[in-house]
């Protein structure tokens, strides 16, 4: 009811507002980005899963790497013999799998991040070994020259010859000092395949000096419900390698990402405390200064809900507008961390913000709203 | 006539850090509807204390405070805030206005809190302004108003929703004493053309002579009460009485 009042009290001390908006504004942004950020993995860790469905990854591992941290890895290293060995195994079907070298040929800015692009030596024929369900949307699907690559749509980014535009099938890139021609251009994929550039496995172990190795050898079984027995076989043959299948990478990707969402939920805790808590602090000291306004109000004929009321809206004044500044600034970051961002998420996770907002605008005047509930009639008239 | 507003035996303790002082001391009186009462006495007798009881802002310590006939003791909070809002009106010595409010906002802030509707608010201000000679004023925050100015607004205020009972707490105090006689022959004709109850605390003796019945405070009970009549050269006479007897 008092609204205007509320406005006004807080335009009499505008710097204070302003900085008090700013650091929710701060706060608020923070929250979008880590909303993103979870979200992101989320996304990315579900699709790198389906694409693992009915395949082993063989690795040589270096102990103590975490699979799914580094995966596939690129330190693993197992010679071709051995590997060509272990394509002939018991029950796989060596159309479907491959002999594959991964290198990482561009680290990420993000953190935690698989690599920005990583290049994906694979047998020419056998790329849907890797690929698994993921398609090529543009161009050839098959590495049919020695210089021919498939890109994923991160690497296309990276390899393009303007910023913010992909390379195009037919376009020539160099990688590691060599020239290349685009052939094939994946369709919208998780992080670890977006990043991938597919390049025959021999061109790979010559450009990248890994001749007689490759990291790991993809195997799919030739039956439905196969799997587990290749894995016997292979684990039993080979005890030096390991084998992570979808399940092992289940769970690590199911553990890290508990883990994840614990820090970041810790931290968007936090954020919103120290939300509630700076606009706290900002109206208790408001309440302090005008008790005897607060009196005079009480004296002329405000109920105790009227003062109420004045200082939640107050409080709340404060937080929505900090939460409306945010998108822009949310905007902005991302542009300037990123370079990217996923807008209509943002517009979303800003829409459940605004929520946050009210609670927090609302819990956050509870204590002020209190103490100005309190204030008696009488404190309007001492004058010392 | 009607009494208005009445005390009985009322009593107001203070309780300070163990100590007790006590601030009225059984005090009766009964105000009649239309009248200008003053309270006078030396200060620290008890005038103030007694006026936020009248006011429904303050609750005795004991005997009974009846506002139309009603104990004000029995009202809760709320109640006695809407006493204060529509049937009271009080009028500080330190002016009290809002500071962020323009002159009209702070007469127009009584009304909205008293549930008036705006376009009756928007007729009683304008009214409210000219009566108290600001109209030219209304856009001007109470900083930039003279103390008189900023008493006249205060008054309007009080006025505004047309109590039944207007209280003063030295409304002259902070004013000098040709600003202080404007005041108070606006409250008296308050009074006087409009029929309103005032009741004003005051330690002048001016000030007092405004007043059909003067009250004398000392040590928290009355000790004196003169009715006031005809033309201010009797008022001056008493007025010196009254001096005397406060010594
Ligand atoms: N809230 C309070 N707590 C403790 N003592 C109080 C309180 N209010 C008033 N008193 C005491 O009660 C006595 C009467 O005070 P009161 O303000 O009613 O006097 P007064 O006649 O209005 O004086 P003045 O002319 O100086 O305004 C004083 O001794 C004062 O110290
Ligand atoms: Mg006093």
């Amino acid at each position: 009811m008092l609204i205007d009042i509320a406005f006004k009290n807080l335009w009499q001390r505008r710097l204070r507002t302003i900085l008090t908006i700013l650091g929710i504004v701060v706060a608020v942004q923070l929250y979008l980005s880590i909303g993103s950020i979870m979200r992101w993995y989320d996304e990315d860790l579900q699709g790198r899963l389906l694409a693992f469905g009915g395949k082993v990854y063989v690795q040589r591992l270096v102990s103590g790497d975490l699979i799914s941290e580094d995966f596939p890895s690129s330190s693993s290293s197992i010679d071709t013999e051995m590997a060509q060995e272990l394509l002939g195994g018991e029950g796989v079907d060596p159309q479907t799998s491959s002999l594959a070298l991964f290198v990482t040929v561009e680290r990420s800015l993000r953190p935690f991040s698989p690599p920005l692009v990583i290049a994906v030596g694979i047998q020419p024929g056998h790329e849907g070994a890797f690929l698994g369900t993921f398609a090529v949307s543009d161009g050839a699907a098959v590495l049919r020259g020695e210089r021919d690559v498939i890109l994923g749509r991160d690497a296309a980014l990276h390899y393009g010859s303007r910023e913010g535009e992909m390379a195009t099938v037919g376009e020539t890139i160099v990688i590691a000092g060599e020239t290349f021609t685009v052939i094939g251009l994946l369709e919208p994929t998780p992080t670890l395949f977006a990043s991938a550039v597919l390049l025959p496995l021999e061109t790979a172990q010559r450009v990248f000096d890994r001749q007689g190795t490759v990291s790991a050898v993809i195997l799919t079984a030739r039956e439905v419900g196969g799997v587990a027995a290749m894995r016997t076989w292979v684990e039993t043959t080979y005890p030096a390698l390991s084998v992570t299948g979808q399940e092992e990478l289940a769970q690590n990707v199911e553990e890290m990402y508990a883990n994840m969402r614990l820090f970041f939920n810790a931290i968007n805790t936090t954020i919103i405390l120290v939300a509630i808590v700076v606009i706290m602090i900002v109206m208790v000291v408001a309440v302090m200064e005008r008790r005897r306004e607060i009196g005079t109000l009480r004296a002329i004929g405000a109920r105790k809900r009227v003062i109420l009321g004045m200082i939640v809206t107050e409080s709340l004044i404060i937080s929505l507008i900090g939460v409306i500044l945010a998108l822009p600034a949310s905007i902005g970051m991302n542009q300037l961390a990123w370079g990217s961002f996923y807008p209509s998420e943002i517009l979303l996770e800003w829409l459940r913000s605004f929520g946050i907002a009210i609670a927090i605008g609302v819990l956050a005047s509870l204590l002020p709203a209190l103490q100005a509930m309190r204030v008696d009639p009488l404190e309007s008239l001492r004058y010392e | 006539m009607s009494t208005i507003i009445e005390t009985r035996n009322v009593h107001r303790v203070f309780g300070l850090n163990g100590m007790t002082v006590e601030a009225v001391r059984g005090i009766s009186l009964a105000v009649q509807a239309g009248e200008f009462v003053a309270i006078v006495g030396p200060s620290g007798s008890g005038k103030s204390s007694l006026l936020h009881m009248l006011g429904a802002m303050d609750r005795a310590s004991q005997g009974e405070v009846l506002f139309e006939g009603q104990d004000l003791a029995r009202l809760g909070d709320g109640q006695r805030t809407d006493l204060r809002a529509s049937k009271i009106g009080f009028v500080f010595q330190t002016f009290n206005l809002m500071p962020t409010l323009n002159v009209y906002e702070n007469i127009e802030i009584a009304m909205r809190l008293g549930g008036v509707p705006r376009r009756e608010r928007r007729q009683r201000t304008g009214d409210l302004l000219a009566k108290v000679g600001l109209t030219q004023r209304a856009r001007h925050l109470p900083r930039h108003l003279s103390g008189g100015e900023r008493q006249r607004v205060a008054i309007a205020r009080a006025l505004a929703n047309r109590p039944r009972l207007l209280l003063a707490d030295e409304p002259t105090g902070n004013l000098d004493s040709r600003t202080g006689t404007g005041i108070l022959e606006l409250l008296r004709a308050v009074c006087s053309q409009d029929g309103q109850t005032v009741i004003i605390v005051t330690h002048d003796f001016r000030a007092a002579s405004y007043a059909d019945r003067v009250l004398v405070l000392r040590d928290g009970r009355i000790r004196g009460e003169t009715r006031l009549q005809g033309d201010l050269d009797t008022h001056q006479v008493l007025g010196q009485l009254l001096e005397l007897e406060l010594g």
